[in-house]
């Protein structure tokens, strides 16, 4: 027997369904000049897209089933307004194993292997014993281990595990210790800049590179870490500096109890050897010419052909954050089929406006919802309009928005990592706005900036 | 619904041994690196095997910290998520733990553990 069906929540996630759908049709209903009826049903689809990802009546993944049930039988029925015929609608399920999301899954089975075996924990204990016990020297170890954990591991893991290596070290501290609060604050912004690193650091950089594949304008493993590790790099280095002047150090040492180190075992060494070659070749995958969706598909085989991972590893994948990935690049092709994003392009005064504050505009604008909203759900809302502006290369407007929208760490419900550390009890919601508002700010800048001058 | 407090889809057993019926039991626990963590619970009058149980979750009297360690092991996209999930789990544990209490004292399940399982959640047999 299971819980009853009506339940308060789910009575009002009928309610939030019902009224989305209802503003969707609304929305398709008007007769706005210049938008054919194609692109009429799928601005009825984006906004109800958009108000089930803003107001969560369920998990972000079912909003993407949502989204291609509607695609499917308004826009891809033979009798449709895009004329499709009767296997033509398989344009909007395809993304779901697109080349990217497959690049994800490769990604998400390292993580697992990775945490399975504690390869994470042990990598950041080795790092935090050699490190020394000076405070400010202690948070820029702690931040910089997570950014560069995150890159390839979720963000909501990296914070779960640095925040549990960090709890022990900061109720040593004596009472009042405003330190603890930079150490607190530093681990989830960290976490959120790190997963700006590699294209599988955080789903907005997939759903970028996505997107900007089926444009034909795809961008390789390697061209994305040299425009996101220089932007992690400087951001960590700013955070760092911020924390230390808004809570500095009331003590000189830190007493350090991480345990002694243990032999690593062989499982162990295979899992990082399988990692550091596959990241290899996904880096190398320009010159060797092996897709990196395929390389994607080596540690599936290896940790589980060997038994490394067990079925339980396999229900535990973030399934639901592939489905988000998949269901914001369908909304994307729909978007681009029926003429929409073009559409929506044209209402946007752009003329006139240089190209620097156009990507402060996308950067500016991708940060503000963020704040609010998924990063995901940000990314899946806007690239798919950014790539059609004329006045930008795709590969610069996407770009820029995906970085962004894993810089506006303000609230407690900006991230999961901000949500995790608001948890501990050791910050209040006025610190976490405080610095969060800071580097939000400092990070649109000099993303705007650097891809601006770079790229 | 039963009552105000118990709903007609829960129930709740305390653990007996098959062979001499104690309620009394000692939980071994097994762990093995890169497996699933595995309980073998014995009899602590008479020593004999009684179940095994394979742990997905773990929760310790510190809530948080076992949180951060759940945590790991999901991938999370949504704050607001997030923090209901935070906000949630310490409070929840607490609550759900006196309801079970409850639920022994008032209305024991009166089939035997393996039926329960058997009959109601088949797939949670090993």
């Amino acid at each position: 027997m299971y819980p009853l069906l009506l339940t308060k929540r789910n009575i009002r996630t009928l309610l939030v369904l019902a009224v989305a759908l209802a503003a969707g049709f609304a929305v398709s209903s008007i007769g706005f000049p210049g938008l054919g009826e194609a692109g009429r049903i799928t601005l009825g689809i984006f906004t109800v897209a958009a108000i089930l990802w803003i107001v969560e009546p369920f998990p972000l993944y079912v909003t993407s089933f949502v989204i291609v049930i509607l695609e499917v039988i308004l826009l891809g029925r033979p009798d449709g307004p895009l004329a499709m015929d009767g296997r033509d609608y398989r344009i909007f399920l395809n993304p779901f194993f697109d080349s990217v999301v497959v690049l994800l899954l490769g990604g998400f089975v390292m993580a697992q292997a990775v945490k399975r075996y504690g390869l994470d924990e042990r990598i950041t204990r080795r790092i935090l014993r050699r490190v020394g016990s000076r405070p400010r020297i202690l948070l820029l170890a702690i931040m910089a281990t997570s950014a560069f954990l995150s890159m390839w591991i979720s963000n909501t893991a990296t914070t779960a595990l640095m925040i549990a290596v960090a709890i022990p070290i900061i109720r040593s501290f004596p009472p009042g210790e405003p330190f603890r609060k930079a150490i607190i604050l530093g681990i989830p912004f960290a976490c959120n800049i790190g997963g700006i690193g590699t294209p599988i650091g955080t789903p907005p950089n997939a759903i970028a590179l996505g997107i900007l594949g089926s444009l034909g304008r795809g961008i390789t493993f390697i061209e994305w870490m040299f425009r996101g590790v220089p932007v992690v790099v400087v951001l960590i280095i700013a955070c760092w500096l911020l924390l230390c002047r808004l809570f500095p150090p009331g003590i000189e040492k830190v007493p350090l109890e991480l345990g002694k180190e243990t032999r690593m075992d062989r499982q162990s060494k295979f899992i990082l050897v399988v990692f550091a070659s596959v990241v290899g070749l996904w880096l190398t995958s320009k010159w060797h010419g092996v897709p990196s969706l395929i390389v994607s598909l080596i540690p599936l085989v290896a940790f589980f052909g060997l038994r490394l991972l067990e079925d339980e590893d396999l229900r535990e994948l973030g399934w639901g954050i592939l489905f988000v990935v998949g269901g914001g690049m369908s909304l994307g092709v729909a978007m681009r089929e029926s003429g929409l994003s073009a559409w929506i392009v044209n209402q946007i005064p752009f003329t006139g406006l240089g190209l620097l504050v156009i990507l402060f505009i996308f950067a500016g604008a991708a940060a503000a919802m963020t704040t609010f909203i998924s990063n995901s759900a940000t990314a899946n809302l806007l690239i798919p309009i950014v790539v059609g502006v004329s006045a930008v290369a795709p590969e610069t407007s996407a770009v820029v928005v995906a970085l962004a929208s894993s810089s506006a760490m303000i609230l407690p419900i900006s991230t999961p990592p901000n949500a995790i550390a608001y948890g501990s009890g050791y910050i209040e919601k006025k610190d976490m706005m405080r610095a969060g508002t800071v580097v939000t700010v400092i990070s649109v800048v000099f993303i705007s900036l650097f891809i601006y001058l770079l790229f | 619904m039963m009552n105000d407090n118990v709903q007609d889809y829960e129930s709740a057993r305390l653990e007996h041994c098959p062979k001499c019926n104690s309620t009394a039991v000692r939980n071994n626990v097994y762990f093995c690196k890169g497996k699933r963590v595995k309980v073998y619970v014995q009899c602590d009058r008479c020593g004999e095997y009684i179940a095994r149980y394979t742990l997905t979750g773990y929760t310790s009297n510190e809530p948080y910290e076992s949180l951060l360690r759940k945590l790991r092991f999901t991938r999370l996209t949504s704050g607001k998520r997030t923090k209901r999930i935070v906000e949630e789990f310490s409070e929840g544990i607490e609550k759900e733990f006196r309801h079970v209490l409850q639920l022994i004292r008032t209305k024991e399940d009166e089939r035997r553990m393996e039926e329960i399982i058997e009959e109601d959640y088949p797939e949670s047999l090993e």
